[in-house]
C-alpha cells in the first residue's frame, strides 16, 4: 500500500505530460469521435422526411423512371457484356454506355454484378483504345465508379490491370479522358495506405502536378486537388518523404486558390500531412506554407475554418519549436473569434489547440496568458458540451504542468477552480484524473497558501476528491487520496486550518483585488 | 390522423376501455374534462385522470401509466407536439388530442394511426397545413451519400454521377430548401384554435348527450380563451353565437312546458354584460381598479387616474358609498341600473368595449355566477400558490381544486377562488402601476422588455405561466394607453417580452413574449424565436410548456439571450 501510494517521479510524470501532447491521445481519438458524430447527425437528417414507416402512407415515388422499364437485372448485364466485346463499334460503344449509366445513376449501382459478370477486362481493354477516346473515356468512367466502391471493389479494378492504363491516359490529348483518369486514380489512391503508394510508384506525381496550370478548367482542378488530398492522407506508414517533397509546393500554391473548394482540399491535405508525425511537421513548416494557413482560422468560410484549426492544431502536437513557429505567425489573435464561434466543433478544436500550447514551455504559456484567452477556456470549461469542456480540462491541467507559479495564480484569479473542480463529477475516467492532477499541482505550487485549498473546499471540490477515494478506478482513487493525504489532511491544525482560511477569505479585502499579491505563491 | 366521425371513431372506440386522460392546466382544459367525466359516466367507462402541465410532464406521466392504459386522450395537450417522437409508444397505444394549440404538429398530423386529432372543422386552419407531397418524400439510401457537412472530413472514394442523376439531386435539393421554407412558414407562428371544451361539448351533442352544465363548460372554455387573450374579439364572437344557438336550443323545449323548469334547475341566460372583473363579487368602485380596460383608460394607478374614476362615478350618479359597497348590498335600484349607467357614463368618457356578450348560469336563488367571474375563480385555483409545495404536489391539488370548482357554481371552492383571484388581480394592478411609473418597461427596438426582479412584493404570482400572461397584457395596454399619441402609434404595434422569477433557489426564470396591441389575430411568434435565440447564444432553456412562448431558463443566461433575441428579430 505505501509503495502504490508513493508521489510520482516527477520525471516520469513530466513523461506522462509529454504523451499527451503527442499524438496517441488527440487527433486519433477525437476523429473517431467525429464521424460517429456525423453519421449521427445524418441519421436526425434522414429521419426527418421520412415519417415513421408503419404509421404513414408510403407515398408513390413518382422519380421512379428508371427502373419500371428494366427487365431483370442479370440478364440485361449479360448483354452488355456480350455487346462490350462486340467488333462493332457503335454496339460497344452503346453497351460500355450503358454499363457506365447503370453505374452512375444515384440508386444502388449494381457493382457487383457487374464484376461478377466479367466486365472488368472487358472496360480495361476499352481503356487502351487511343483511336477511339468516347469509349476510353466511358470506359474510365465506369471503372471509376466500380473503384469508388468497398476495398474488394477497387482492389478488383487494380488486379484488372487498370492503374497502369490509367496513367498512360492522363497523357491523353482529350480532356474529358485525363480528367476521367484523375478522378478513377484518386479513388484508387484513397483506397488506403498499399494501393496509394502503389499508383505513387508507378509514378502519379508529377504527371498529376503537371495538370496545375492556369488554362485548366475548375472543375477539373478541383479533381486534382482532391487526388493530392488523398496523396496525403492515410498515415500507417505516411505516404513516401519524396512525394511530400514533391506535393507541397503545389499546395502552397493552391492555398492562394479563389476558389472555396480547393482552399478546403488544400487545407485538409496539409491537415493530414501534419497529422503523420514531427517529421512531416517539419516539411509542411519548411515548405512555408504556416503564414499563409494561419489567416484561414478567421476564414468566412467555415469549412475552411475547421479545416485549418485542425492543420495548425495538428502542427502545434510537435515540438515546441514547431509550436512556436505556429505561435511566431500571431495565431493566438484568431482565437478569441474561434473560441466564441457558434459551432461546438470549432470551439472544441480551438481549446484541444489551446491545450496544446499550454503544454508547451513557459514563455508559450504566458503568450495564451497575455492573448486574453484563459477568460474563455474557463467559460468552455464551465459552460460547453462536455467535449470541450474535456478539452479545456487538458488546457487548464497542462498549463499547471508546464507554467510557472506566477502563471498558475493567475489562472487560479481568474477562477479555474470552482468550474475545474465541477468536472470531478464527470462519468469520464480520463477527464476526472486530468482534473485531479491539476488539483494537485495548483495546490503544490501553492504552498504554504492556504487560500486555494480554502476555494477547493468552499466550491464542494474537497467533498467531490474525498468521494473519488472510493472510485473504482485505481489511478484516481490515488490521485485523490494523495490531495487529501498531502493537503487537506494530518495534523489537527490542519483541521483549523481551512476554517482560519474562510475568514481570512471573506474579511481580507484584498481577495476582492485579484490583481493584489494574494495569490502570489 | 384527423378523425372526421369522431363519434364513431373516437367515442365508440373508447367505450369498453379503460380511458387515461391527460388533462393540462388551463381552465379550457378542465372544462373539457368535465363534460368528458360526465360522458364517461353515461357509460361507465373507467378512466384515469392526470393533470400535466408541461411536455415533461406528459411524458412523465405517459410513462407511469403506458401499462394499464392503451386509450390516451390529451386535453390542450400534444397537438404541437410530435408525440409517436416524444412519447415513442408501443403499437397498441393510441392517442386522442383534443388540443386548442396550433399549429398542430405535422407527423401528428400525417400519421396513420396511433394517433387521432379531433378538431372543429375550420377550412383556414386545414388549410394552413402543408400537403403531404410537399413535406414528405422517399429518397433511396444511398443518395445521401455525396453531401458533405461542414464539419466532416473530404471522402475519400466518390462517384461520378450522370447527368440525370445530378439533376435529380439537384431537384432533390430544391425540394428539400422548399420544404424547409414552408414548414417555416407553417410553424413561424403559435396560436390557439378552437377551445377543446366546445369540440368534447360538440361530441355530446352528436350524441345527444348534451345538457345546461355541459353547455356551462362549453361556455367557460370559450370565455377563457377570450379573458386570456388567446383569441381576439372576432374569434370570441363566433364561439359566443355557437353557444347561444345551443343554448336556446337546449332551452326552447322547457319553455314549451309551462315553464316548468325548477329552479333546482341550472339556468343560463345569454347578456351583454358588463367587461368588469368579479364586479357581482366585489365592489363596483374595486371592480373598476382592478379591470383591464378600466386600469388602463383611467390610469387608475396615478392620482389624476383616481380623480377621474371619481368623475366617472359621479357622472354615473351613484354614491361613492354605493360604489365602494359589495355589490351584494347595494342599493336594488341602483343595482338594476348599473348596466345602463355605467355604459352612458362610459360613452362620455370614450371607454370602448365596456360591454361584450356573455353568459351567465344561475342555479336556485342565491347563486348566479357569470362567465368570466367563473373563469377568474378557476384560474386563480389553478395557479395558487400555496407554501408548503412538497414535491411538486401542487400542481396536483391545484387541479383537484380547480375541478370542484367547476363542479358546481354553487361549490364553496368556487367562492374561494373568487377571493384568490382579487387577490390575484390586485398584485397584477399593483405592480401595473409601480412599473410604469418607474418606467421598467423598455422599448427594445423589435419589442418591449420588462422583467420582474426576485425581490418585489407578489413576484410569486408572475411565475405561474397564466398570471403571467395575463399581467403581460395588462401592463401592456396600460403602458401604451400611458404614451403620448405619437409613441403610442408605435408601440401598439410592438410585442412585449417579459420575464419573471421561476425558481429562485436554481435561478431560472420565466419568460413569456405575447403579440402587439393592435394584433387582433393575437399569432405568436415568439416560439420559434425564443428557440433561435436559445440556440444561437447556447443559453441553457427549457422549452417545457406547451404554450412555446412560454419558456424558462437559467437566470445567468437571460442577458445574452436577449441580446440575440434583439438581433433576431431586428
Amino acid at each position: 500500500m505505501n509503495g502504490a501510494l508513493e508521489t510520482m517521479d516527477p520525471k516520469q510524470e513530466y513523461h506522462r505530460f509529454k504523451n499527451w501532447k503527442h499524438k496517441g491521445r488527440d487527433a486519433e481519438t477525437m476523429r473517431r469521435q467525429r464521424n460517429e458524430m456525423s453519421v449521427e447527425l445524418r441519421k436526425q437528417k434522414r429521419g426527418d422526411h421520412l415519417l415513421k414507416r408503419r404509421n404513414v402512407p408510403i407515398a408513390d415515388d413518382s422519380l421512379d423512371e428508371s427502373d419500371s422499364e428494366t427487365k431483370p437485372m442479370s440478364l440485361k448485364l449479360d448483354d452488355i457484356v456480350a455487346n462490350a466485346k462486340s467488333d462493332d463499334e457503335t454496339v460497344q460503344l452503346s453497351a460500355v454506355q450503358q454499363a457506365r449509366k447503370l453505374l452512375s445513376s444515384d440508386r444502388n449501382p449494381p457493382i457487383d454484378d457487374l464484376i461478377r459478370s466479367g466486365i472488368l477486362p472487358i472496360l480495361v481493354q476499352c481503356l487502351q483504345r487511343d483511336d477511339h477516346s468516347s469509349l476510353q473515356f466511358e470506359a474510365a468512367w465506369a471503372l471509376t465508379n466500380i473503384a469508388s466502391g468497398t476495398s474488394q471493389q477497387t482492389q478488383a479494378v487494380v488486379d484488372a490491370g487498370a492503374v497502369p492504363l490509367f496513367l498512360k491516359l492522363l497523357n491523353s490529348e482529350h480532356q474529358n479522358v485525363c480528367e476521367q483518369a484523375v478522378w478513377a486514380l484518386g479513388n484508387i489512391i484513397g483506397d488506403g495506405p498499399a494501393l496509394r503508394d502503389y499508383v505513387i510508384s508507378l509514378g502519379v506525381v508529377q504527371p498529376l502536378l503537371m495538370f496545375i496550370n492556369p488554362d485548366i478548367p475548375i472543375s477539373f482542378l478541383r479533381n486534382v486537388t482532391w487526388v493530392i488530398v488523398n496523396l496525403c492522407r492515410n498515415k500507417d506508414p505516411p505516404p513516401p518523404a519524396e512525394t511530400i517533397h514533391a506535393l507541397l509546393p503545389a499546395l502552397c500554391e493552391l492555398i492562394h486558390h479563389p476558389d472555396t473548394n480547393i482552399l478546403v482540399d488544400t487545407v485538409w491535405a496539409l491537415s493530414y500531412l501534419t497529422d503523420g508525425g514531427n517529421e512531416l511537421i517539419q516539411l509542411v513548416i519548411d515548405s512555408g506554407v504556416v503564414p499563409f494557413l494561419v489567416p484561414l482560422l478567421t476564414h468566412s468560410e467555415v469549412k475552411v475554418q475547421t479545416a485549418a484549426v485542425r492543420a495548425v492544431g495538428n502542427i502545434v502536437t510537435g515540438t515546441d519549436d514547431q509550436t512556436q513557429e505556429v505561435l511566431n505567425c500571431d495565431v493566438l489573435k484568431h482565437f478569441p473569434a474561434l473560441l466564441s464561434h457558434h459551432k461546438d466543433k470549432i470551439n472544441k478544436e480551438a481549446v484541444w489547440f489551446l491545450s496544446n500550447i499550454t503544454a508547451g514551455n513557459q514563455s508559450q504559456v504566458q503568450a495564451v496568458i497575455d492573448a486574453g484567452l484563459i477568460p474563455q477556456i474557463i467559460m468552455h470549461l464551465s459552460k460547453s458540451d462536455f467535449q470541450t469542456q474535456k478539452e479545456a480540462a487538458w488546457a487548464i491541467s497542462n498549463l499547471t504542468i508546464s507554467g510557472n507559479k506566477e502563471q498558475v495564480a493567475f489562472v487560479v484569479e481568474q477562477g479555474v477552480i470552482p468550474p475545474f473542480c465541477n468536472l470531478l463529477m464527470a462519468k469520464d475516467n480520463q477527464v476526472v484524473q486530468v482534473v485531479l492532477d491539476g488539483i494537485s499541482n495548483i495546490l503544490k505550487l501553492a504552498g504554504e497558501n492556504e487560500a486555494v485549498a480554502t476555494m477547493i473546499e468552499e466550491c464542494g471540490g474537497l467533498d467531490k476528491i474525498e468521494m473519488l477515494q472510493n472510485h473504482e478506478n485505481e489511478e484516481i482513487y490515488k490521485l485523490a487520496y494523495e490531495i487529501i493525504d498531502q493537503f487537506f489532511s494530518g495534523d489537527p491544525d490542519g483541521e483549523l486550518g481551512p476554517e482560519e482560511g474562510v475568514m481570512g477569505y471573506q474579511f481580507d479585502p484584498s481577495m476582492a483585488l485579484p490583481t493584489d499579491g494574494e495569490f502570489k505563491f | 390522423m384527423l378523425l372526421t366521425d369522431p363519434v364513431k371513431d373516437f367515442f365508440h372506440k373508447i367505450v369498453h376501455q379503460r380511458v387515461l386522460v391527460m388533462v393540462a392546466l388551463d381552465v379550457d382544459a378542465l372544462c373539457a374534462c368535465k363534460i368528458l367525466q360526465s360522458l364517461f359516466r353515461c357509460d361507465n367507462i373507467q378512466y384515469t385522470l392526470v393533470p400535466v402541465s408541461k411536455k415533461s410532464d406528459l411524458v412523465r406521466e405517459y410513462e407511469e401509466h403506458k401499462e394499464q392504459n392503451k386509450h390516451i386522450i390529451l386535453l390542450n395537450c400534444g397537438a404541437n407536439i410530435d408525440l409517436l417522437n416524444t412519447l415513442d409508444p408501443s403499437e397498441d397505444v393510441t392517442f386522442y388530442v383534443i388540443d386548442s394549440h396550433r399549429p398542430i404538429d405535422l407527423v401528428n398530423f400525417y400519421c396513420e394511426r396511433q394517433v387521432y386529432l379531433i378538431l372543429k372543422h375550420n377550412q383556414q386552419e386545414i388549410d394552413a397545413i402543408p400537403d403531404y407531397d410537399v413535406i414528405y418524400r422517399e429518397y433511396d439510401s444511398d443518395e445521401e451519400e455525396s453531401e458533405g457537412d461542414d464539419d466532416t472530413e473530404q471522402v475519400s472514394k466518390r462517384r461520378r454521377f450522370d447527368e440525370a442523376s445530378l439533376m435529380r439531386k439537384k431537384e432533390r435539393r430544391e425540394w428539400e430548401e422548399r420544404r424547409k421554407e414552408i414548414i417555416f412558414d407553417y410553424e413561424e407562428f403559435s396560436y390557439y384554435g378552437t377551445c377543446a371544451s366546445l369540440i368534447v361539448y360538440d361530441l355530446a351533442w352528436r350524441m345527444s348527450k348534451d345538457n345546461n352544465e355541459l353547455l356551462w363548460w362549453a361556455i367557460a372554455g370559450v370565455t377563457d380563451q377570450f379573458q386570456n387573450k388567446r383569441i381576439g374579439r372576432d374569434r370570441y364572437v363566433t364561439g359566443v353565437l355557437e353557444l347561444q344557438g345551443h343554448m336556446s336550443r337546449l332551452n326552447h323545449a322547457n319553455e314549451d312546458e309551462d315553464n316548468s323548469k325548477s329552479i333546482d334547475c341550472m339556468r343560463i341566460n345569454f347578456e351583454h354584460d358588463l367587461d368588469l372583473a368579479l364586479y357581482r363579487h366585489w365592489s363596483l368602485f374595486e371592480s373598476l381598479c382592478h379591470s383591464i380596460s378600466t386600469v388602463s383608460a383611467f390610469k387608475v394607478w396615478t392620482n389624476i387616474g383616481m380623480k377621474k374614476l371619481h368623475q366617472f362615478l359621479a357622472e354615473m350618479g351613484i354614491p361613492l358609498t354605493q360604489c365602494k359597497q359589495n355589490y351584494e348590498f347595494m342599493d336594488t335600484k341602483m343595482r338594476d341600473n348599473l348596466q345602463t349607467l355605467v355604459e352612458e357614463s362610459a360613452l362620455k368618457f370614450g371607454l370602448k368595449n365596456l360591454k361584450f356578450q356573455s353568459f351567465s348560469a344561475q342555479y336556485g336563488f342565491n347563486h348566479k355566477i357569470c362567465a368570466s367571474d367563473a373563469v377568474y375563480s378557476v384560474n386563480a385555483l389553478l395557479e395558487n400558490i400555496k407554501l408548503t409545495d412538497t414535491n411538486g404536489m401542487t400542481d396536483k391539488s391545484n387541479f383537484v381544486d380547480a375541478l370542484e370548482g367547476l363542479s358546481r357554481i354553487s361549490a364553496p371552492k368556487m367562492k374561494e377562488g373568487l377571493e384568490l383571484a382579487k387577490l390575484q388581480l390586485q398584485a397584477i394592478r399593483n405592480n401595473v402601476g409601480t412599473f410604469i411609473d418607474v418606467g421598467q418597461v423598455l422599448s427594445y427596438g423589435p419589442f418591449l422588455y420588462t422583467s420582474i426582479k426576485e425581490g418585489s412584493p407578489d413576484y410569486k404570482y408572475f411565475s405561474h405561466p397564466t398570471h403571467l400572461n395575463l399581467f403581460s397584457h395588462y401592463l401592456l395596454q396600460s403602458y401604451v394607453r400611458s404614451l403620448g399619441k405619437s409613441k403610442r402609434e408605435k408601440a401598439i404595434h410592438l410585442p412585449l417580452v417579459i420575464c419573471a422569477p421561476c425558481d429562485i433557489e436554481e435561478g431560472i426564470s420565466i419568460i413569456a413574449g405575447i403579440p402587439p396591441l393592435a394584433d387582433d389575430s393575437r399569432k405568436n411568434l415568439f416560439g420559434n424565436a425564443f428557440i433561435h435565440a436559445a440556440e444561437r447564444t447556447k443559453s441553457r432553456t427549457s422549452h417545457d410548456y406547451f404554450d412555446s412562448s412560454i419558456i424558462t431558463m437559467k437566470n445567468e443566461d437571460r442577458s445574452k439571450f436577449i441580446d440575440a433575441l434583439i438581433t433576431i428579430m431586428t
